[in-house]
């Protein structure tokens, strides 16, 4: 089962804003993440793939059917909120077996349903218990097997996780991205987490104002992304705005950095950008080597990110390293040009 | 003077209050009926005005609360998706009728369905005969449709929090699972909203059950119910007082029951969530 979002768009008649142009597709048992900003558009997109809103314009294919007008209870998508959804005079066992009984499968079958897809998630002695006495994390489980227990044709997620707290989250993906490979179900999964897009998805979508920036695999989404905005949302970044001086520097605020700047010609305008764990203490290079002062220092644990002051300028970086250092060097393979774009 | 003392004494004249217009009244009702080897209460059991009038006020209670709640559900159900601003302005005007007393309720009713009220001549120029409508309007079926006008307030007010703090996803979760909006409603909206259904139909079957004005007004003695047969036994025509007490009790004793039912099934709904 597939899902392909082919030129989609949709604007709310109240305000206006939506979703414009936008093409996503997830192949048969791919996890996609949808990531971006509060008003980007992601749980829109979501909105129109589950049918709750129906697109102005494009089609959106479920496994090749397209489902634009179909209404949202004939589309057969398993769906997980935010809030987890679980009717609350309901047991457990009852909330699964739920979608089973308005499909109209005989109540012992589909109670013995409820408590495999229970037993799946970890939750079969919770089966007759009602939601209210079950922690957040138990209660987004049960409202996965829900959404599994069916046989939906694709499994939509809805920000599942943010109402948790951070390890369970952790735990959770896990248990998400376990059941979603098991039953080879096709995943839209939509957060503004970063870090769990980029755990838990085959491919990363990133999304503002409406616009799909780039998709792509995670690695590819951190390594290569294709304008500052995705540099920026996705991970650390150094963004310093700089001149292409010849096809082997650039020049940014605080000196020049040796890199390879095609397809830039001289003179261009660009955004460089390096990672902070590309930034390395006191380095054995000679090209690219900065000296300065440790303006900003936060100890993270296992690494520490600090402000490294040069002349006015700062450079972000990360190290594991816990004594102090005065100068600091950049790979030439560490800097990425990217097309100019004001901060 | 102490602190105690001092809220003790600023306390004292509510007490009074307390005390000479409740405790000592209600003390009265509850005694008197009793008085004589509780002959005036025991012999009520006995007389078929009072059964009758007991047997109009059940029915009466019970049509005007059944009606009240299938009339306030859709209007709670309605204002509780419209914005908050339009909301709060429907609210005004729906709550209005409970700013009047009961009186003007039903010279409204006579002025509108009375033999030569507004209404009632509008439809005889469809054909519909005065005289059927007016048959209506004085009637035990007319009573519960005056009273309706001011417990449909009384249910929307009851209604409207439990539908705006009710959580809309669930809606949409089961819509997603397949669920036709109705089914939506009866499977997960209405077994959330049924303690609160229960509730309301309890209170306004209760103030139904008890209310007079209106009654006396619109229908004077032609309809048999125990707060226009309590309005008899003490006015002008003919005092009994140890039968008003008697029927006052009964009034007494079948409103709590009424609202009991209503405190079980909150409390019941409360259990359920505290057990899981």
């Amino acid at each position: 089962m597939s899902i392909v979002i082919e030129n989609c768009s949709f604007v709310y008649p109240s305000s206006g804003i939506g979703v414009h142009d936008v093409n996503i597709s997830a192949e048969d048992g791919e996890l996609v993440a949808v990531i971006g900003s509060s008003g980007s558009g992601k749980t829109t997109m979501l909105k129109l793939v589950a049918g709750f809103e129906q697109a102005n314009s494009g089609r959106i294919l479920i496994n090749g059917r397209d489902v634009c007008g179909v209404p949202a209870r004939l589309r057969n998508v398993g769906m997980v909120f935010q809030s987890y959804a679980l009717f609350p005079l309901m047991t457990c066992a009852e909330n699964v077996a739920y979608p089973l009984k308005i499909r109209k499968v005989p109540p012992a079958e589909r109670r013995r349903k409820a408590l495999d897809m229970l037993e799946r998630v970890g939750l079969a002695a919770f089966a007759d218990r009602l939601p209210s006495s079950m922690s957040g994390g138990q209660q987004q489980r049960v409202a996965l097997a829900r959404a599994l227990g069916f046989n939906p044709d694709v499994l939509l997620l809805d920000e599942p996780l943010s109402a948790l707290d951070a390890s369970l989250r952790v735990e959770l993906r896990r248990e998400i991205r376990r059941l979603q490979k098991e039953q080879g179900i096709t995943a839209l999964h939509v957060t503004h987490d970063q870090e769990e897009a980029l755990s838990m998805a085959d491919k990363v979508a990133l999304m503002h104002q409406g616009r799909l920036i780039q998709i792509a695999t995670p690695q590819q989404l951190y390594d290569a992304p294709v304008n500052r905005r995705v540099a920026a949302f996705v991970g650390h970044a150094n963004l310093w705005d700089g001149v292409v001086v010849d096809a082997d520097t650039v020049r940014v605020p605080f000196g020049e950095l040796r890199c390879t700047c095609a397809p830039y010609k001289s003179g261009d305008k660009v955004t460089v950008l390096v990672r902070p764990e590309r930034v390395m203490p006191d380095p054995e290079q000679t090209v690219n080597v900065f000296d300065g002062v440790i303006s900003n220092d936060s100890f993270l644990g296992a690494v520490r990110r600090y402000i490294f002051s040069v002349g006015d300028s700062g450079i972000q970086g990360e190290t594991a390293r816990r004594r102090s250092f005065t100068r600091v060097g950049i790979a030439p393979e560490a800097v990425q040009l990217l097309p100019f774009e004001e901060a | 003077m102490n602190k105690t003392i001092k809220i003790l004494l600023l306390a004292l004249p509510a007490f009074a209050v307390l005390v000479m217009f409740f405790l000592v009244p209600l003390g009265s009702v509850l005694v008197e009926p009793f008085l004589d080897k509780g002959e005036a209460f025991f012999s009520l059991w006995s007389d078929p005005l009072f059964l009758k009038g007991l047997k109009g006020s059940t029915l009466l209670a019970l049509t005007a609360g059944a009606l009240s709640v299938l009339v306030g559900v859709p209007v709670a159900l309605r204002l509780s998706t419209m914005k908050e601003k339009a909301r709060l302005f429907a609210m005004f005007c729906i709550s209005l009728p409970l700013t009047f007393s009961g009186l003007i309720v039903a010279y409204g009713f006579i002025l509108c369905f009375g033999r030569a009220g507004f209404i009632t001549l509008l439809l005889a120029e469809v054909g519909v005969s005065p005289d059927w409508v007016a048959g209506l309007v004085y009637s035990p079926v007319g009573l519960a449709l005056a009273y309706c006008y001011y417990l449909i307030p009384r249910v929307v007010l009851l209604l409207l929090p439990a539908l705006t703090n009710f959580d809309r996803s669930l809606l949409v979760a089961a819509n997603s699972m397949g669920a036709t909006r109705l089914r939506a409603f009866f499977d997960v909206l209405l077994p959330e909203l049924m303690p609160t259904i229960g509730v309301s139909f309890c209170l306004v079957a209760a103030v139904a059950f008890g209310a007079y004005g209106t009654a006396l007004a619109l229908v004077g003695s032609q309809v048999n119910i125990l707060p226009l047969l309590l309005y008899s036994s003490i006015s002008d025509t003919g005092t009994n007082f140890s039968q008003a007490a008697a029927i006052s009790l009964v009034l007494l004793g079948a409103c709590s029951m009424i609202m009991g039912v209503a405190e079980v099934i909150a409390m019941r709904r409360e259990q359920r969530l505290k057990r899981a």
